[in-house]
């Protein structure tokens, strides 16, 4: 009995189980990273030369590099383990502290964007697959062979010239709400979120009027990418002789467009793993164009005053949302198509 | 020579399911021997090829080259075992690396094999090419520059050069134009008759094979399901599959031989 | 139809032309410009692109043909010694990606399947450079330069780093695809080693379209530098590079003044484009 729900259920499980597994690989690489920094970090914190070996010592126990290399991977880990990401020398402040703030607002522009950008990239391929030779689609299709081509602090200072300065649609690039104005409640930690669940109507609106050129770059940014990785594979699936059977066998349309976005389906999830990442680094750009307080913000404070600590735990921490979010891809694609559950294909599922 | 001892191969496909790609077999290949081994795509008859070449590996019995498993040898032996035992495969376009001249082809198993130097291989290139007709110019070029047929010669010369005493030809003559296909069984009978080689020669069309064979094995679904002398195998039938097979290759003989 | 007469096949698909002399015209001459002008950069600067030459924030004029920026630099001058700064990020980058990239795409192609170390190590490697290629390069570029120091050299070779993975994924596929054509047979056939394998048909077949790729990478590497640099944690300034002048300018845009940062964009578009059209010009021939 116990057997057979193992059997039956152990894809998932192994695929959950390997996530812990890849975190702490990773923990491990950034580990080494940290000693391979040339020079003594100790010394560069301090931003001097002259400490007693006292304060050196202190400093090299708060950033762990005091003892055998070791006796450091086990502090370490444990440390990671725990949550315990330190203390800044820098500013005093708690980094998990700092990071539990910031990333719900990074991960919240990044999530607003990633589900517009489907959004569009459906649309526009659906309409491109039905009226190959409208304009519109001749548009698309240029639009993702455009990919890359510009970058995203480019078109959010286009943006900001064009909606803000010239036609003043949108709201000064100062933060995420204009000034004198109150945040929300902290409920959920997501700023916007929490300022839908307290409907204050006026933070809310000017929290749109913040928020919607920035989503709009990400969202122009990065459609590109999944856009060519979904064309491709709509055209595959089109031509794909069961669905030329299901069009010569008259079977009305919406039929054939559900069945073509099925067969493009497990393309099209893997996508979206890999433009969570994309709108993940984007949003880090942003952040710093628009002055929104999120993680990237915090990152490049970080660089300025070589707080490794913090710059270590802001790798940590994207890491291990980009790994949840590949779980989450894996997950769903098994569901969708048992053939890639582990043990089932050996070869060619790369 | 070459013996195969119950040897059978199994692929395991997707879903974990296994596929009996040849099912235990046992054939006896001499030098002056001429076998012809006759089945459709998927009877088993390309991994036999693999299997005595020593491409793959057995999943169960055995393929002998004096007493060593084919699959198994290695250095001097396996030099020794390439010398006497060489392949002209099926397809033309892919069997020759595209960004290499086919001189370097023809040339590669005289150096690595025969250790010759490149000087005394290019003359043996020479000398192969000359015997086979083909124009010495063409050498220099890349495989996509000549014609299939030139080609196929090529692949020909590529196993000639070290004079094996076994020559197996798996579907050579199957891509080429029908015109192409006498000249290059003749090219492999003038081997056969000159040089006391034997002759393995895989195919799914009779008549070719027929013409090339002594000795025929018919091939079925990974079973060998008859084998024997050339006139009995294609007069006196035992196997329905191959009285099936046969039949029609006998009424198209037959009438081409009312129509002259 | 007689042997001789018969055309040759189609030529496979690793065989080709070089493009036509005509259609060639517009890819290469803005890479040619670009080169010339990080080749003879200072020589073209009309003031030096380091020192304040005039008051802040002018618009552009017969003096100052981009205008000056928010310190009173020459834009027209910094954009000029920039490009030798980007253009050699994206060439260290894309050249160590490449050297890299091959190397590493080899070993995983060619060992995945097998059993025993190689093996598991192959496929660790890949499932390795996965994950590192899912995160975000600019967050992964920012923590790297922070750690090991802000100047050119670590700039280009973190750059390069970044861009591993995608050469590594491109010359394994193609390893795969090499494995499975008879030729590899025929020269096994023919009595060559593993290792004459390798370096004779599997190395040249498979990194062609790698050194192909080597165009779009140079292309995401400036970008990344170019980033790097909008964040303020590229070079140090003031060294002249286009991200960090497009951030600079950024704040003056938003008040109007777009010269600023128009201008790096506009050279920073067409290196890009030019470079991906590079790509796409020979990808197409595939």
């Amino acid at each position: 009995m116990i057997a057979r729900l193992w059997r039956s259920q152990r894809w998932w499980i192994q695929r959950v189980a390997l996530l812990p597994v890849h975190l702490f690989l990773f923990a491990i690489a950034v580990f080494f990273l940290v000693r391979l920094i040339p020079g003594d970090p100790v010394l560069i914190i301090a931003g001097s030369d002259d400490l007693t070996a006292d304060q050196y010592e202190r400093i090299e126990v708060l950033l762990g590099l005091s003892g055998s290399l070791w006796h450091q991977l086990m502090v370490f880990l444990g440390r990671v383990v725990t949550l315990d990401l330190g203390r800044s020398l820098i500013d005093g402040q708690d980094v998990q502290e700092q990071i539990a703030w910031r990333l719900p607002a990074t991960i919240e522009i990044a999530l607003i964007a990633m589900v517009i950008a489907i959004a569009v990239t459906l649309l526009l391929c659906i309409f491109a697959m039905l009226h190959p030779h409208n304009p519109v689609a001749r548009f698309a299709a240029f639009y993702a062979r455009s990919a890359g081509a510009i970058p995203d602090f480019v078109l959010g200072v286009a943006g900001i010239l064009v909606f803000y300065t010239v036609l003043g649609w949108a709201a000064a690039p100062t933060g995420r709400y204009d000034a004198g104005l109150r945040p929300a409640p902290r409920t959920t930690g997501f700023p916007f979120l929490d300022a839908l669940l307290s409907s204050d109507t006026v933070l809310l609106s000017s929290m749109l009027a913040h928020l919607w050129l920035p989503v709009l770059v990400l969202v122009v940014g990065s459609a590109p990418t999944i856009m060519k990785v979904l064309q491709r594979s709509i055209e595959h699936a089109v031509d794909d002789e069961a669905t030329l059977f299901r069009i010569a066998s008259g079977v009305p349309r919406h039929v054939v467009i559900v069945s073509v976005l099925r067969r493009a389906s497990p393309t099209m999830v893997t996508m979206c793993g890999q433009l969570f990442g994309f709108l993940l680094g984007g949003a880090v750009i942003i952040e710093q164009l628009f002055a929104i307080p999120g993680m990237g913000q915090y990152a490049v404070q970080a660089v300025g005053r070589a707080d490794f600590l913090a710059l270590q735990a802001f790798l940590l921490t994207v890491a291990a949302c980009v790994l949840v979010v590949f779980l989450i891809v894996d997950l769903v694609n098994m569901t969708l198509d048992p053939r890639r559950r582990p043990g089932v294909m050996v070869e060619g599922n790369a | 020579m070459i013996t195969a001892k119950a040897a059978a191969k199994q692929y395991r496909g997707r879903d974990n399911t296994v596929v009996h790609a040849l099912n235990p077999l046992d054939l006896v290949i001499e030098p002056g021997d001429r076998v012809g081994i006759i089945g459709e795509s998927g009877s088993g008859k390309s991994t036999l090829v693999r299997l005595l070449l020593g491409l793959e590996t057995p999943s169960a019995g055995s393929i002998l080259y004096q007493d060593g498993e084919v699959s198994q040898l290695s250095g001097d032996r396996l030099r020794q075992f390439r010398r006497d035992v060489q392949l002209v495969g099926q397809d033309t376009t892919s069997s020759f690396d595209p960004l290499r001249s086919l001189r370097d082809a023809v040339r590669r198993p005289a150096l690595e094999i025969l250790g010759l130097t490149v000087a005394e291989a290019d003359a043996a290139v020479d000398e192969v090419l000359a015997s086979l007709a083909v124009d010495p110019e063409l050498s220099s070029r890349r495989p996509s520059q000549v014609s299939g047929g030139q080609r196929q010669r090529f692949a020909i010369a590529r196993a000639l050069i070290v004079s094996p005493r076994i020559l197996i030809c798996d579907e050579s003559v199957s891509a080429l134009d029908v015109s192409v296909q006498g000249a290059v069984l003749n090219e492999f009978k003038d081997f056969a008759e000159r040089s006391g080689a034997g002759i393995v020669f895989v195919s799914h069309g009779v008549p070719a094979t027929a013409f090339l064979s002594d000795r025929l094995v018919v091939m079925h679904g990974g079973d060998v399901v008859e084998q024997g002398d050339v006139s009995q195998v294609v007069n006196r039938p035992k196997h329905p599959y191959t009285a099936r097979l046969m039949g029609a290759y006998r009424k198209l003989s037959a009438d081409e031989s009312s129509a002259a | 139809m007689t042997t001789a007469t018969t055309p040759p096949t189609a030529a496979p698909a690793t065989r080709r032309r070089l493009p036509g002399s005509a259609s060639m015209v517009p890819v290469v001459a803005p890479l040619v410009l670009l080169l010339l002008v990080a080749a003879l950069g200072p020589l073209l600067a009309p003031y030096s692109p380091i020192d304040v030459v005039a008051a802040p924030d002018q618009p552009p004029s017969t003096q100052h043909w981009f205008g000056t920026d928010i310190y009173g630099l020459d834009v027209f001058s910094r954009v000029i010694a920039a490009t030798r700064n980007d253009l050699v990020v994206g060439l260290v980058a894309a050249l160590l990606a490449t050297v890299i990239g091959v190397g590493v795409g080899l070993f995983t192609g060619t060992n995945e399947s097998r059993g025993g170390v190689p093996g598991s190590v192959a496929r660790g490697v890949t499932r390795g450079l996965d994950l590192f290629d899912a995160l975000p390069q600019i967050v992964v570029g920012l923590v790297l330069l922070a750690f090991f120091g802000r100047n050119l050299l670590t700039l280009s070779v973190v750059c390069g780093l970044l861009m591993v993975p995608t050469q590594a994924r491109v010359v394994r596929t193609e390893v795969l695809r090499v494995r499975r054509e008879a030729y590899l047979e025929s020269a096994r056939l023919s009595g060559e080693s593993e290792r004459g394998l390798l370096l004779r048909h599997m190395l040249p077949n498979s990194t062609w379209p790698a050194l192909e790729n080597a165009s779009y990478i140079f292309g995401v590497a400036v970008t990344v530098a170019a980033g790097l640099g909008f964040l303020g944690v590229g070079l140090p300034p003031p060294t002249p590079e286009w991200g960090a002048m497009i951030a600079d300018g950024a704040t003056a845009a938003s008040a109007g003044r777009w010269w600023s940062s128009l201008f790096p964009c506009l050279a920073l578009a067409v290196t890009v484009i030019a470079f991906s059209n590079l790509a796409h010009q020979y990808l197409r021939r595939r």
